[in-house]
């Protein structure tokens, strides 16, 4: 019934497997977890001397270097020997558990021997790009949208001609389509208002009511049938009164909306001045954009990193986290996964505990803890944090602390960093003109709070400087600006610079501000407004110059239209008026016709008229 | 060639040395490997089964290429078959529930709708594979193994110089 050699072979086979995987799972492991990290860092990601000890499920490097994608000569950090154990049960489950992380000798921006330069796929843009995104997007826009100081292009290309003559200006072709939609709105004015229309039916009713001759009415029967014409001709009188009333009251109420809505030309006109005063890049030199021109650029910078990590994050919880599948239609062969509950309460990635410890770029040692790095925070129902720092003996002091909580369905991320006393020697600023290369000397200090609750933010940045010298300006041109910045730049021995970004969706707030705003501010203003207002004041005049003629023109339209048919309607109403005197003198011929009958033949006979 | 190959080895197999029992029963577990995903944990055991136990191979290669072709056909109907049995089924939820919390179960991919379709499909097919498959041989090496030797196209296939050439390229490949 067995294969004695079946059962040989199957032996030989699982032994050979087993060779196999003692020598070479190293190495395989080795590159699957470089290729992994590669991809996620985007930029090599490389482990010297990886030992996976079967038996124990310890796992051992001497050496990792995580490069930096931005620079590849160097590397974002490396590390020391490393070492973890993972746990055998859910591993059993395809699940990875990681305990007793330990990293020692941590340092970061060091230099690599070698390139760390990969070849990316190129990837799809996101379309949805979440509120993180979003976020960065508008700190972005806002940065970009304050020009940079630049002394050339405020001094030397305030000539807006250039610009004026590509510049698309609305206001003309909307005026002609209101120009359009006002002469259908006063035709058919026009058309409800016309004398004429009303002429015939007045006259007619004016004879009407003259054919009634009073001297001939001698008895009652007559005077009563007179009376009756009379009161049969008021009831068609009364519905001229309603229709004309209303026709009025409607019209002068469109003539109200028509005289408002022309008002909006003005409103359109600003629009287009303040186009061309985007386009033409004219700055807006109040104390508010200061800051932003300075160190704009700068801090958006850092809030792209650090929001950086914050989308990442997110990213992974959104891939992780999965509902209730519904029945779909799978390629063939790949059948869907449905999902039982898990008993064993294991997330498909955990890695407990990091301890940390290494060296700063600037020889700052540093210590930390790491936690719950893990695939699905709600399985184990435990929040990922950080907490790393750092003293020197030279007082120099850093913190990072972070929590990233997504038990709930709405993420939340906790970040803050401060690093006290370290030197701002040689660090470079903003690439201005206007600024200096560098600062050459100082002190400085930097802090970073950043609070995230589902779609709304709560963070700031500042950083501060004292005993600052500043280097001499980059490019200086040889004129009255660059000479005022430089003397500024000269008195100046300390620096802060703050920045918020908060707000929620739809509704954020990112402001910079810094103590060069006010010096930079009056300084500039001194010098540049004369020329501004100039250039601000010639495009106010071209603009004038190609809108006017429309404006008139609707003008014009409007204010002849509205009094030639407020004269219709008042030739309407006198004509009405008319009639109604006729009307009303013979309606007093009769009465006094009745009261001579009366005394003629006494009360009784205007019984008649009760009937 | 390879098509004559397959036929004249089936036809040896179908008249080997190894008994009926022992022929149906490589079909038999052939056909599991042939109808479900092949890269599974259960396939493994069956793999094993076939080197261990006295089964004839070449049939159980056979069956594992035959049934392949129909598990392409069949794909849909055991995706909803397994999603009817793993989803459907509300009374077993606590029993896969169990399973899912198993460790090396938990690798066998039981979960997946064509994994669990076909295998429940192969595994109540088994008996019926097995009998009329058993029965097949029998009748076969009785009743059809004379008339099919007898068979023009058989006997003009043997007498060609193509199949002598195949025969002799084949013994001296052997």
């Amino acid at each position: 019934m067995l294969r004695k050699k079946g059962i040989i072979g199957i032996l030989v086979f699982t032994g050979i497997i087993f060779l196999i995987t003692y020598i070479f799972t190293d190495r395989w492991l080795e590159n699957k977890i470089e290729d992994v990290a590669t991809d996620l860092n985007g930029a090599k990601v490389e482990i010297d001397n990886l030992d996976f000890s079967i038996f124990g499920l310890h796992i051992k490097w001497d050496k990792l270097q995580v490069a930096n994608p931005r620079d590849t000569w160097k590397n974002r950090f490396e590390t020391g020997t490393t070492e973890f154990n993972l746990e055998l049960y859910p591993l059993l489950t395809g699940k990875f558990i990681l305990e007793n992380f330990e990293i020692s000798d941590v340092k970061s921006n060091t230099n690599r021997e070698t390139d760390g330069k990969i070849e990316k796929p190129v990837e799809e843009p996101s379309t949805e790009p979440g509120f993180v995104g979003e976020t960065l997007n508008f700190a972005e826009n806002k940065a970009n949208e304050t020009p940079a100081l630049n002394p050339a292009s405020y001094k030397n290309k305030l000539n807006v001609d250039s610009l004026l003559a590509l510049l698309e200006i609305k206001t003309p072709g909307k005026i002609d389509s209101l120009y359009k939609v006002y002469n259908n709105r006063f035709s058919d004015w026009q058309n409800k208002l016309d004398y004429t229309k009303y002429q015939n039916d007045f006259a007619t009713i004016e004879n009407n009511i003259k054919t009634i001759d009073v001297k001939n009415l001698k008895d009652p029967i007559t005077l009563k049938n007179a009376y009756d014409k009379l009161m049969d001709t008021k009831s068609k009188i009364e519905k001229y009164d309603t229709l004309i009333s209303s026709v009025k009251n409607n019209f002068l109420t469109d003539v109200n909306s028509i005289s408002q809505n022309v008002g909006s030309v003005d409103d359109w006109i600003k629009e287009d001045y303040h186009r061309a005063l985007s386009k033409a890049k004219l700055p807006d030199l109040s104390i508010e954009n200061i800051g932003m021109m300075l160190f704009g650029q700068n801090i958006v910078q850092q809030y792209k990193s650090y929001l950086g990590y914050v989308q990442t994050a997110r990213e992974y919880k959104d891939k992780f986290s999965s509902d209730e599948p519904e029945k779909e239609s799978p390629p063939r062969f790949k059948g869907q996964d449905i999902y039982f509950p898990d008993y064993n309460a294991r997330p498909d990635f955990w890695l407990k505990q990091i301890k940390l410890s290494g060296e700063t770029e600037g020889g700052l040692k540093l210590s930390g803890l790491a936690h719950d790095i893990v695939s699905n925070q709600k399985v184990i129902n435990k929040t990922t944090g950080f907490d790393i720092q750092s003293e020197s003996a030279e007082n120099r002091k850093l913190l990072l602390m972070g929590e990233l909580n997504y038990l709930d369905d709405t993420p939340k991320e906790i970040f803050s960093f401060s690093f006290k006393g370290f030197s701002v020697n040689n660090t470079k600023l903003a690439d201005s003109k206007l600024l200096p290369e560098k600062i050459e000397s100082g002190i400085g200090s930097f802090a970073a709070a950043l609070s995230l609750n589902g779609n709304s933010i709560q963070s700031s940045m500042s950083f501060s400087a004292s005993g600052v010298k500043f280097s001499a300006l980059k490019n200086a041109a040889n004129d009255e600006i660059s000479r005022i910045v430089s003397k500024i730049f000269s008195k100046v021995n300390s620096l802060n610079v703050t920045a918020t970004l908060s707000g929620e969706k739809d509704n954020l707030n990112f402001k910079v501000s810094s103590s060069l705003d006010k010096i930079f501010a009056d300084a500039l203003k001194e010098t540049l407004n004369e020329e501004l207002e100039a250039a601000k004041i010639k495009i106010r005049k071209y603009l004038e110059s190609k809108i006017a003629p429309e404006k008139a023109k609707i003008e014009k339209l409007v204010n002849e239209q509205i009094s030639k048919l407020k004269a219709e309607a008042e030739k309407v109403q006198n004509e009405y008026d008319k009639v109604m005197q006729v009307y009303e003198s013979k309606k007093a011929e009769l009465e006094k016709k009745k009261t001579d009958l009366e005394n003629q033949l006494g009360g009784g006979v205007l019984n008649i008229f009760k009937k | 060639m390879f098509g004559l190959d397959l036929l004249a080895k089936l036809l040896k197999v179908l008249r080997s040395g190894d008994t009926p029992g022992q022929i149906a029963a490589g079909f038999m577990l052939g056909m599991i490997i042939g109808l479900t995903p092949m890269f599974s944990l259960h396939n493994l055991l069956v793999v094993f089964l076939i080197i261990i136990f006295n089964v004839n191979i070449s049939m159980a290669i056979f069956s594992f290429v035959l049934f392949s072709g129909f598990a392409y056909i069949f794909d849909p109907l055991f995706h909803s078959f397994g999603y009817f049995l793993l989803v459907d089924i509300t009374s077993l939820k606590g029993f896969y529930t169990t399973l899912y919390n198993v460790p090396i179960i938990a690798l066998s991919k039981f979960n997946n709708t064509v994994v669990m379709g076909s295998l429940i499909s192969s595994l109540l097919l088994m008996p019926v594979i097995y009998f009329f498959m058993k029965k097949f041989v029998i009748v076969y090496r009785t009743n059809l193994e004379p008339k099919v030797q007898k068979l023009k196209i058989v006997q003009s296939l043997k007498a060609s110089k193509l199949f002598n050439f195949y025969e002799k390229v084949r013994d001296w490949r052997n």
